[in-house]
């Protein structure tokens, strides 16, 4: 049923231009895994990319991320020649990687320069939303599963992780925008690492370029794979706190780091929330324990675009619909800076 | 003789048959000028002109000239600004391994020149890594390069013997 419904929205839409529509299409699929100190992310990314004299071209890219006391990961940009996606499915192959929905599982595989190696079959276990972009903001596609249950082999820097059932997280993303486009975006998923614990939670904040107006943001909460509540724009407040550990954050890829200046104000220690609607709250805090920077190469000029990737846990604490919520999990946050 | 980088009509083939230095910046530079027009434009005028060399593993290039005619030429001669390092360390700092600071202190990297010109050069480095990240041509000439470096043409102890020769009061 959840596998039948994310294969109804998940399916890989590809860039108009393809077809005889503009270029500028962006679109990705991508899984967090949180366990204890280990976190993983893997992205599957389509991206037309502008090329000399007005040309664009579709650049295929596998990203890998994984935390554990160290960051280790891979960007490898795939020979077109190597790339093949099945239309209307959830079906990517970039040389050896594939991301695909097979009957109920999301699976994926990576082998990546480096000894980064990915083999996962992730079963949903949340129903599958499809987010349509906020007035105002980048015109950003989002579907997202926000609960699947992780099963396989992990390897980087000559360590091995076996995962059995580890809550992870799914979404895919897609639209006409360029990197460099005056827009940020703060986005988090949070997963109870007990089976015990129902709670779980996404959240999204959509900015402008300088970060000094929201254009859209929401707190979704989660019981037992069913959203019970979102909060939404002006229900909900969201402010930083401190400034995220570290005096240098590790850059992917690499050569990024001979470019690219710290700026280690942009991510905060705490992101803090408090949302209300009628009777039913929330309040707590995103805790950042780690970051990596993502380095994406701007379209509208020579820059380069953030990402950061954080390790953390949220704390939150409430009551939806006249039951109490306290929730402890692992998450994950990103905070893209134009 | 200059290698006109800026010819239309030259192939990015490589020169070097050994797939070295020499062959990665030249070809590298044809790319950026074919693919990536806004870094081919910015790196000429952070250069504006000037000359700068590049020795490395012994081998010594020089970068630069008139305008958009920036250029790569073999051997020694006259450079605003000189860098001397190894294959190995190059590909450190490009896979992370080290910094551009780390580099410098332990003298796997010197750099030479008056303080405006070094900054000008990393200006201009800066600005070729920043095309040469969106150029899957790069990309494969990396690769290249990478597999030459791992095959034993870079090392580091040259860097050392050369190091002891310059001597401490030219380090920048």
């Amino acid at each position: 049923m959840l596998a039948s419904r994310l294969a109804a929205l998940d399916h890989v839409r590809r860039s108009p231009r393809l077809f005889g529509g503009p270029p500028g299409h962006k679109e990705w699929l991508h899984l967090c895994v949180r366990r204890g100190p280990l976190t993983l992310l893997v992205n599957f990314s389509l991206v037309d990319t502008p090329q000399a004299a007005g040309k664009w071209r579709e650049a295929a890219r596998v990203v890998a991320l994984v935390h554990e006391g160290e960051w280790y990961g891979e960007v490898l940009t795939v020979d077109p020649k190597e790339v093949r996606v099945a239309s209307g499915r959830v079906d990517l192959q970039f040389g050896i990687q594939f991301m695909r929905l097979v009957r109920d599982e999301l699976c994926v595989h990576c082998d990546l320069p480096g000894g980064l190696a990915i083999d996962l079959r992730c079963v949903p276990q949340a129903t599958p939303i499809l987010l349509r972009p906020a007035e105002g903001g980048p015109p950003v596609h989002w579907v997202a599963v926000p609960r699947l249950l992780a099963s396989g082999v992990v390897t980087a820097g000559g360590k091995t992780w076996n995962l059995n059932e580890v809550p992870a997280y799914h979404d895919h993303n897609w639209g006409p925008w360029q990197w460099g486009d005056s827009f940020a975006w703060q986005w988090a998923y949070a997963l109870p690492a007990a089976r015990n614990q129902l709670w779980h939670a996404l959240f999204l904040r959509m900015q402008d370029g300088g970060r000094g107006q929201t254009t859209a943001q929401a707190l979704s909460i989660w019981r037992d794979g069913v959203e019970r509540r979102v909060f939404r724009d002006g229900e909900l407040r969201v402010w930083g706190e401190g400034q995220a550990p570290g005096e240098w954050w590790p850059k992917f890829p690499s050569v990024l780091a001979l470019v690219l200046d710290e700026a280690t104000g942009d991510v905060p220690a705490r992101l803090c929330v408090e949302a209300r609607w009628r009777d039913d709250y929330v309040k707590g805090a995103f805790s950042i324990h780690s970051v990596a920077v993502l380095g994406v190469p701007r379209d509208t000029d020579l820059g380069v675009t953030r990402i950061h990737e954080c390790a953390a846990t949220l704390c939150l604490d409430g009551q939806i619909s006249g039951e109490p919520l306290h929730m402890e999990a692992e998450s994950v946050v990103e905070f893209l800076v134009p | 003789m200059w290698s006109n980088s800026s010819s239309p009509k030259r192939s990015p083939a490589p020169r070097n048959p050994e797939a070295g230095f020499g062959a990665l910046i030249e070809e590298s530079l044809t790319a950026l000028r074919i693919g990536q027009p806004r870094a081919w434009v910015g790196l000429c005028a952070a250069l504006d002109g000037r000359v700068l060399a590049l020795t490395v593993d012994g081998e010594t290039w020089r970068v630069g000239g008139p305008g958009e005619a920036v250029a790569v030429r073999q051997g020694a001669g006259a450079a605003v600004a000189r860098l001397t390092t190894t294959g190995a360390c190059l590909l450190d700092l490009v896979d992370g391994r080290s910094t551009l600071l780390d580099a410098l202190l332990s003298e796997r990297m010197l750099l030479v020149g008056p303080v405006d010109e070094c900054l000008r050069f990393f200006d201009a480095w800066r600005i070729y890594l920043l095309g040469a990240v969106r150029s899957d041509a790069c990309a494969v000439l990396l690769a290249r390069y990478r597999a030459t470096v791992v095959a034993g043409q870079g090392g580091d102890r040259w860097l050392t013997e050369k190091w002891r020769s310059l001597g401490a009061a030219s380090r920048v």
